[in-house]
């Protein structure tokens, strides 16, 4: 394939298409009514060429929808090909096994025309805050119980909207205005980028995207497969374990590298659970393509190219390949694992590129109830634990990873939904200790004040299972819930609360990396004065003793014994 | 017989403007002194004083402007500060807003908290988001605080409480304690600084606010002794971020308010050449060495934001940094200017910035030991600029290092000639400069196209023409003295301040009776303020807005809430033709969708400076061309000779077609392709687009 664009053309093309999905994205999040959408940002916004190979994303949303599209754009194209669709077309779909892996992602999809030909489509999925059924808990036993299945349909017909789907949405979610306003947001979004699209056509006088496209995959492509040609050719894998819900669920995967091809397959995983936290291969997929390429090649444009040289497997029937009718509407309790047990056979094969293991799976506060006058209410509040320990660098403490959704600040989650939040801090010792610190999580304590009963559907993980620590590195400490101050809540379920009951979240920190005894003493010292380590912790775990109780100092002597005594026990 | 003068200290030079009472304006530029500011102003001002053959006795006015704040926060040379927050909260400024700003880089880092956690103190209280009590105020963990800050040495102590912005008891009552357990202790109150729902912006206002009043009053207190030693008496005003002059005293008290106070002079200088020479709405341009910044006007009116991000840790990543909440000129910088370096990338992309060469080592042409090419390589090897009238003619530079570094590092590579190489990297950067210029337009609601470009700065004339045609504007201007407006800037502007006060409700629930009350209690603090100052009644304008969105929405839209009564139905009118301004429909589908009101904004201004000012004269030299150079000439692909044109001689109803160059002492507009100059009677270079690209 010969470039048809010099470089310098070719970039500035590239920054244009760069450009319009970040105004897509912004859009989004500027116009949402629900703070899912515009607090959180769990959305994507991207670019594709008429033949449906992703372009450009923007760079605000999260991986695992923007991953997701990639492939889900040609289911859409697959029940509307181009002889179906006309100017003025919108697309919608929330298929749980093809798309992003559950009924509450809703993505929209414009066919950009120019004349009568189409030339690009730009897309996005959105979290919506409720689609009926069973809402967000993982105790739907199939995907009857998680809310409105829609179909690929049209949204918009040339132009107008369907109103029939809208007046099904309505009638289906406990929130259809935010539902309706969002979905709303997703189509304006849309529409505006695509006339940026025709303008830049115009401007280059480009017929289409094609030879661009063509262009800018390509050299990703190549970077991606010049990326995996410098690893060693061999299998490395790993395997991870989760809470899962009554029984612990493994991830295993095998990334094999065969010159600059790779494939990752999870062969050996769970088999698929009969609660909702199954996820489909396309979401698999997602996470496990963003932890290669974040490994590898972060600062290269992320498109159709960059897939390319790896393949993504999981065996039917398994947790990683729900089919239907399986329920999904938790899938996040488990797919948030899979960048990290990918991240941990690459640490075989290039361990200078990882992260150890996090809190991993994002910790939602899902809060159902009524209002003192009767009127219910509905909210859902990301929280996250600390992230595993980088290579050369601590974890982030309260960071999300692998997914890049954001938290919402107290007086917010406070002035949406009748909740009392009573303390969300940073939790001591709970980064794995190691040469680089696993991040921290957090202690978050809430409750209602409605006066009334309320229910806290759980889905949270590494409860059980504590995040592992990598290269020496020790793991990070696991999660908890507790109801008022000494009831243990299970992480997966619905509990049903009183009035005045308060529920405290512990949240897990991330795993170390590197061996504890190697983290500077004075750096040791820095987390004791700032309390991200205890006094004890530094001693038992990290071999430095700490003297005084605020000044603190390092007793050196003390501190190098008891380093020689505890690196001779580790070297026996 | 007075003079006005305008001070910048920027983060290479101080500029000095003095202006007249005859209108005549001279100016003197001199390197920013780091350890002691006052030494370069002085330096500055005794050049432009000697230009006026005038003293700093005669000078009734000097405004002044600077980044020097910024850096301050950047470098954290601020007091040993504390944070007094509700128990349970004190990771607030530390937790953020638990993300990740960018997608894919592992090794990014979060801002470091301005208070280290051992300073952080938790005390038992709660505000309800109604501002009822829920908890009342422990007074005693106040006093264990207040003496735990003393004894870590804390000479400042920032209080943010939750929903405090609903309710300040607790947080007045705190800031009591303190002065009883620690007269003299510094401290700022999250209900005063920012009175905003969300606490981490609303707590890192706070902090940053008291950690930089010691230094901002000294050095404020510094400047007031120099000045007043080399004899001035008068007014000293201070330039603020939010487009407003404020005195000496109120802007040591909310030093926050400085944090873009030398950058935005650029910006107010060009809405006054809006205002005054009618020039309509503009696109504002301004490229120095190392970023370019861009802002909109219409009308002549600066757009004010409420929020900005100080000290990232990736300075052009958005998220990366610190978010202060202030009233600040509307402004995006981007990481593109005359010492952006160019570079083929693993994959064979050519891509130029954000890293720069700075002025150390610079540019290859520098001759200082830089070895990338960057933009001024660029333009050099192109004939844009002239090796031997650099600076005017103050320093040498050195064309052939510049073809030879752009040569090795990209055009061989590439398989380019080093001319395309070279023109290549000024698309690029131009490019990234359009992309950011319209993304900021179209998330305002704007069109470009329907504007006109102001460009200056040093390598603002430079960029102007070919961006103004990526950008589809029609035409350019080009004002006089392009490469010193900033410090005229700041002698247009009135004494400003900003009030405001959050009160929530739906348009259908909001008691108007209390929201009249209090905006009138926020205009009646404004106008005591501005009397002070010796401006009353009819002198003082008064403007106020409300920031609204649907209910359950985070971003919100701010509206101008005019002269007359407070209506919920002139609200709702006013919230929906912005929001359809701004996102092109309105989110009511058949559904009467809740709008919410949050917080409410008063703006008092005294009256705008009357200064007459007169045009810098035209030279009398002969022909106004002074020379000829080959220039790069993109349409046909080739150097070609163009005429050099002296600025200073360029008289008005002159009129050339290109391709041309004008040059004046600090920068050179280039125009490569066969659009027209003409010279107004401003002296305004104006470059109207050729109409077939």
């Amino acid at each position: 394939m010969s470039d048809s664009f010099d470089p310098v053309t070719l970039e500035v093309l590239w920054n244009r298409l760069v450009s319009i999905t970040e105004e897509q994205a912004r859009t989004l999040m500027r116009t949402g009514l629900s703070n899912v959408l515009s607090d959180a940002g769990d959305l994507s916004a991207c670019l594709f060429d008429r033949r449906g190979r992703m372009l450009a994303q923007a760079a605000l949303g999260t991986p695992g929808h923007i991953n997701c599209l990639a492939e889900g754009i040609l289911r859409f194209m697959e029940h509307f090909p181009e002889d179906r669709l006309e100017p003025g077309d919108v697309l919608i779909g929330n298929n749980s096994y093809e798309l992003s892996g559950h009924l509450y992602d809703i993505t929209i999809v414009t066919p950009v025309f120019r004349g009568r030909t189409i030339v690009a489509y730009l897309a996005s999925t959105c979290h919506v805050v409720d689609i009926g059924g069973r809402g967000m808990t993982t105790e739907s036993e199939s995907i009857f119980e998680e809310g409105l299945h829609l179909p690929y349909l049209k949204y918009h017909r040339a132009g107008a909207p369907n109103l029939d789907i809208m007046a099904i949405i309505n009638a289906n979610s406990r929130e259809p205005v935010k539902v309706l306003g969002d979905l709303r947001a997703q189509v304006v979004a849309n529409e505006v980028s695509g006339q940026r699209v025709i303008e830049t056509l115009e401007e280059f006088g480009l017929a289409d995207l094609d030879a661009l496209a063509d262009q800018v995959t390509a050299m990703s492509e190549r970077a991606m497969r010049q990326a995996i040609s410098d690893i060693r050719d061999g299998s490395y894998t790993y395997t991870l374990q989760s809470d899962g819900i009554d029984a612990p669920v493994v991830l295993k995967t095998t990334l094999t590298v065969t010159g600059d091809r790779m494939t990752i397959d999870f062969a050996g995983s769970s088999p698929a659970s009969r609660k909702a936290v199954n996820v489909c291969l396309n979401f698999t997929a997602a996470y496990a393509f963003y932890a290669v390429k974040a490994a590898l090649v972060a600062d290269i444009p992320n498109n159709d190219g960059s897939f390319r040289p790896i393949e993504v497997t999981a065996p039917k029937g398994s947790i990683l390949n729900a089919e239907f009718p399986m329920p999904t509407v938790a899938r996040h309790s488990i797919s948030h694992f899979v960048a990290e047990c990918v991240m941990g056979a690459l640490a075989k094969a290039v361990p200078d590129k990882v992260v150890a293991e996090g809190a991993g799976a994002t910790w939602p506060i899902v809060t159902m109830g009524y209002h003192a006058d009767g009127r219910p209410f509905s909210s859902i509040i990301f929280t996250h634990g600390g992230m595993g320990a980088r290579m050369h660098k601590d974890g982030m403490s309260a960071t999300p990873f692998p997914s890049g959704v954001r938290g919402t600040p107290v007086e917010i989650m406070e002035s949406n939904a009748p909740l009392l939040i009573h303390s969300y801090e940073l939790r001591p010792d709970t980064g794995g200790p190691g040469r680089y610190r696993g991040g921290l999580g957090q202690e978050i304590r809430f409750g209602i004040r409605t006066g009334t009963p309320w229910r806290l559907p759980l889905l949270v993980d590494k409860t059980q299972i504590a995040p592992r620590g990598l290269a020496g590195g020790e793991d990070g400490t696991a999660g908890a819930i507790w109801l008022n101050t000494d009831t243990p809540l299970t992480a997966k379920g619905t509990a049903e609360l009183s009035p005045d009951d308060q529920v405290t979240f512990h949240l897990p920190g991330g795993g170390g990396s590197g061996r504890a005894f190697d983290r500077p003493p004075a750096q040791v010292l820095h987390d004791v004065a700032y309390g991200y380590v205890s006094v004890a912790a530094a001693r038992d775990r990290y071999g430095v003793v700490i003297t005084g109780t605020g000044p603190f100092d390092i007793d050196q002597d003390a501190t190098r014994r008891l380093r020689a005594a505890k690196g001779m026990e580790t070297a026996t | 017989m007075t003079l006005s003068i305008g001070i910048d200290i920027g983060g290479t030079f101080t500029d000095v403007a003095v202006l007249t009472d005859e209108g005549d304006r001279h100016f003197g530029k001199a390197l920013t002194t780091y350890g002691d500011p006052s030494q370069g102003v002085f330096a500055g001002l005794t050049i432009a004083l000697e230009r006026a053959g005038r003293s700093l006795s005669d000078a009734g006015l000097i405004v002044h402007g600077t980044t020097l704040v910024t850096n301050a926060l950047i470098e954290r040379k601020g007091a040993i500060t504390a944070l007094i927050t509700t128990d349970g909260f004190r990771d607030s400024i530390e937790i953020g807003t638990e993300s990740r700003f960018d997608l894919f880089d592992l090794t990014i880092d979060k801002p470091t908290p301005l208070v280290p956690r051992p300073l952080r103190f938790g005390v038992r209280e709660r505000m309800l988001v109604t501002g009822e009590v829920l908890t009342p105020l422990d007074e005693e963990d106040v006093r264990r605080a207040v003496r735990s800050a003393v004894k870590a040495g804390a000479t400042a102590i920032g209080v943010c409480l939750l929903h405090a912005y609903a309710n300040p008891a607790h947080e007045l009552r705190v800031r009591d304690i303190i002065s009883e357990e620690a007269p003299g202790m510094r401290v700022s109150l999250s209900s005063e600084v920012a009175p905003e729902i969300r606490e981490y912006p609303r707590a890192c206002t706070t902090l940053a606010n008291v950690y930089m009043q010691q230094t901002v009053e000294s050095y404020l207190a510094r400047l007031t002794d120099t000045l007043a030693e080399g004899g001035f008496q008068r007014d000293l005003q201070i330039m603020l971020s939010g487009a407003g002059i404020a005195t000496p005293e109120l802007a040591a008290r909310l030093p926050i308010g400085l944090l873009e106070s030398g950058p935005v002079g650029g910006v107010v200088a060009a809405a006054h050449l809006s205002r005054t020479q009618d020039l309509g709405d503009l696109v504002v341009f301004d490229m120095g060495g190392t970023t370019a910044k861009f802002s909109l006007l219409e009308d002549g009116d600066p757009t004010i934001v409420q929020e900005m991000e100080v000290a990232r840790t990736d300075r052009f990543k958005k998220g990366s940094g610190i978010p202060i909440k202030v009233p600040v000129v509307d402004m995006i910088e981007i990481g593109a200017g005359g010492g952006s370096i160019a570079r083929v990338d693993g994959i064979g992309r050519l891509q130029v910035g954000p890293d720069s060469a700075g002025s150390e080592p610079g540019p290859v042409c520098y001759g200082r030991g830089g070895t990338q090419p960057t933009v001024t390589d660029a333009n050099l090897a192109l004939g844009y600029l002239d090796p031997d009238n650099f600076l005017g003619g103050t320093m040498s530079i050195d064309r052939h290092a510049a073809r030879e570094a752009i040569d090795r590092s990209i055009a061989r590579p590439l398989g380019m000639k080093v001319e395309e190489a070279a023109h290549g990297i000024l698309k690029i950067v131009t490019e990234t400069m359009g992309s950011a210029a319209r993304v900021h337009a179209a998330e305002r609601g704007r069109d470009l196209r329907a504007y006109s470009m102001i460009a200056f700065g040093g390598a603002g004339p430079l960029h102007a023409h070919q961006l103004a045609r990526t950008l589809g504007t029609k035409r350019l201007i080009v004002p006089a003295g392009a490469g010193v407006l900033s410090a005229f800037g700041f002698l247009t502007v009135p004494l400003s301040y900003q009030f405001s006060t959050t009160l929530r409700g739906t348009l259908d629930d909001l008691d108007l009776a209390e929201v009249t009350a209090a905006l009138a209690g926020l205009e009646a603090q404004g106008r005591a303020v501005l009397a002070r100052s010796g401006h009353e009644g009819a002198d003082v304008t008064v403007r106020r807005f409300c920031e609204m969105r649907y209910l359950g929405q985070s971003h919100d839209v701010t509206i101008d809430l005019g002269d007359g009564a407070v209506t919920a139905a002139d609200m709702r009118a006013a919230f929906r033709a912005r929001y359809r301004e701004l996102y092109r429909y309105v989110q009511e589908a058949g559904a009467d969708l809740p709008v919410e009101a949050l917080v409410w904004r008063v703006r008092v201004s005294g009256p705008m400076p009357d200064r007459q000012e007169r045009p810098a004269s035209v030279s009398g030299r002969a022909s106004p061309v002074k020379a000829e150079r080959p220039i790069w000439v993109p349409a046909r692909a080739a150097m070609e000779t163009a005429p050099v044109y002296d600025r200073y001689a360029l008289a008005p109803g002159f009129e050339a077609r290109g391709p041309l160059v004008v040059e004046e002492a600090e920068s050179t507009l280039i125009v490569a392709d066969t659009s027209t100059l003409s010279v107004d009677t401003h002296l305004n270079l104006i470059v109207t687009q050729e109409d077939a690209a």
